[in-house]
């Protein structure tokens, strides 16, 4: 009876993971075809292998994946700068509307984001944002100091009091404490905090699309929904495309799952 | 002397400036506007002229947008229902696995799909879901049941339905099932060995040991999972925007793409904020009586 209740949960967990996975090995297996072999038979390997669609998507996607990079770093510390900043004066000082300030900050989270869609498109072109990689930074990097902040004054009013305290009589200014001490004790919250908003930041879609046109900053997620191809080579391009652009995520996943599966579920927070 | 005190007094705040402006500039003016300019005649240009509540007034008379409100829900409904469900049952089948390094493996597994792009995995969808040559209909077509082969998201009656199956069994998606499912493996990875010891010594049953033992001991993640999936449902962009803007007719028209169309390609950019002021508060309506429900829930228990 046991035996069969383990086996079968097995079975289960298999189909589930064999449903996960299809989608994306199709997805690989048919970025090596041509339109033929994509619409005739899309689970069969590549009878001849088009590394060309690889060749030709790159040239489409290249730029901006860089463009994109170049956005998601910035994001990632401006949001880092903002929320160690912030989270140091929570933890550490005591002073008059620290709860008010943290209030502040925290409410925001409560509005839901295309609720500000159509102010912050207004606000970006009155601060002559528009089609900048400024506009494409500044509003994302917003929505995510709060949950950073969040989580690193978590973080520092975890360490040791005493640990402050010696550093003080040892008469290290704030900066010196702060990156000596605070910053590195904080070391997998920062993690956290740097692939949840490079996540984000590199994923998201619906701002890109508003507050840019053009390809001197489009960014990867609009430029794979823009995609060229001829009907001969057909699909294969695209999907060339789409598995170059999930190429850098997928590889630092390689590196740092677990700081991958902290930030993912993190990212709860954030609402 | 004096200045030093000074300077002790203000560096706080001078720790928060960077962080308030970034918040003030980018929140909360622009959330201001928006409350404000709900109440004007608006295109983000010339045009600005204060009419007081007839945005308002004609958002509740908006056929489309109270429709779009009732598919939003729906969404919602389908969206909480898998919320509970699959993320909570893959969770419980790794989590029974004795390997320590086969979960390993397996959550990994189940992971990666979650760093590809959003974008990525509703064109690959978009593909599988397709009229001609999708895959879906090949499959259907191959086992001899084409007759049920299907534009799915061209057909006003599948479109809904196609669109919210992407993903299947969503637990590589990260913001539907993904999320979820690593929040509750890592619950019951927390649950005290010697409770689940203690369970199988008295004889407890797997299906009692779901609900009197890991279903309370998750409660709270449940909970949280649920209020954000909610809050997320009703805000469904992405996928509705790139594969059918709204269509076929208006049979996939969601809140968030009609606020898009009426902002965005229609320049109405004060309806648009109503329409966006009327939602959070039906959002904050929602969360407020979404804690409270499952508060009394908990208590019951």
């Amino acid at each position: 009876m046991k035996k069969t209740i383990s086996a079968l949960s097995r079975f289960l967990l298999g189909i589930l993971l064999f449903l996960t996975l299809m989608p994306f090995y199709l997805l690989v297996m048919n970025s090596f075809k041509w339109s033929e072999g994509i619409v005739k038979h899309p689970f069969r390997l590549a009878e001849e292998w088009q590394f060309g669609n690889y060749v030709k998507a790159f040239g489409q996607v290249i730029r901006p994946m860089f463009n994109s990079a170049v956005v998601t770093f910035s994001v990632i510390a401006l949001v880092l700068l903002v929320s160690v900043l912030a989270a140091y004066a929570f933890a550490r000082f005591k002073f008059r509307g620290s709860a008010l300030c943290y209030l502040i900050i925290m409410a925001m989270l409560m509005i839901p984001g295309f609720v500000l869609l159509i102010p912050q498109f207004i606000q970006i072109n009155r601060l002559g944002m528009y089609n900048t990689f400024w506009g494409l930074i500044f509003p994302p990097a917003a929505a995510s100091a709060a949950t950073g902040t969040f989580l690193l004054r978590t973080a520092m009013e975890g360490i040791s009091n005493s640990l402050f305290e010696a550093a003080e009589m040892e008469g290290a200014t704030d900066l010196q404490i702060l990156t000596r001490i605070a910053v590195p004790l904080s070391g997998p919250v920062i993690a956290t905090i740097v692939i949840m908003t490079g996540l984000n930041a590199w994923n998201n879609y619906l701002w890109p699309l508003v507050s840019t046109t053009g390809p001197n900053t489009q960014q990867v997620t609009v430029a794979l929904t823009k995609m060229v191809r001829t009907a001969m080579e057909g699909d294969g391009i695209l999907f060339a495309g789409y598995v170059i652009a999930s190429l850098p995520l997928i590889l630092l996943f390689c590196f740092a799952s677990r700081s991958f599966v902290a930030g993912l579920t993190q990212g709860a927070v954030k609402g | 002397m004096k200045q030093k005190s000074l300077f002790k007094l203000i560096k706080p705040y001078l720790f928060l400036l960077p962080v308030l402006s970034l918040l003030i500039i980018f929140k909360y003016i622009p959330f201001g506007m928006s409350f404000q300019k709900s109440f004007y005649n608006w295109n983000g240009a010339n045009l600005d002229t204060f009419i007081g509540f007839q945005n308002y007034m004609e958002a509740f008379q908006d056929r489309i947008f109270l429709q779009s409100i009732g598919k939003a829900l729906i969404v919602m409904v389908v969206q909480v229902g898998i919320t509970v469900s699959i993320p909570l049952v893959t969770a419980e089948l790794l989590f029974a696995m004795k390997s320590k390094r086969a979960q390993y493996v397996v959550r990994t597994a189940f992971t990666f799909p979650m760093v590809v792009p959003g974008v990525v995995v509703i064109l690959l969808w978009k593909w599988i879901l397709g009229g001609d040559t999708g895959v879906l209909n090949n499959i259907l077509n191959s086992i001899g049941l084409s007759q049920l082969a299907n534009p799915w998201l061209g057909d006003t009656k599948t479109a809904l339905p196609a669109i919210l199956a992407i993903g299947f069994p969503w637990i590589g998606i990260a913001a539907l099932g993904g999320m979820q499912f690593l929040v509750y493996f890592g619950a019951l990875q927390g649950i005290a060995g010697d409770l689940l010891e203690a369970a199988k010594l008295d004889g407890v049953n797997i299906w009692q040991r779901f609900w009197k033992i890991d279903v309370p001991m998750l409660a709270s993640q449940l909970k949280l999972m649920v209020t954000l999936v909610v809050i997320s449902s009703l805000q469904i962009f992405e996928s509705i925007f790139i594969l059918t803007k709204g269509g076929p007719g208006t049979s996939t028209m969601v809140p968030a793409v009609y606020m898009y169309e009426q902002g965005f390609t229609y320049r109405r950019m004060g309806y648009c904020s109503a329409l966006g002021i009327i939602l959070f508060g039906f959002i904050l309506i929602l969360t407020v009586f979404n804690n409270k429900f499952l508060k009394k829930a908990e208590v019951v228990e």
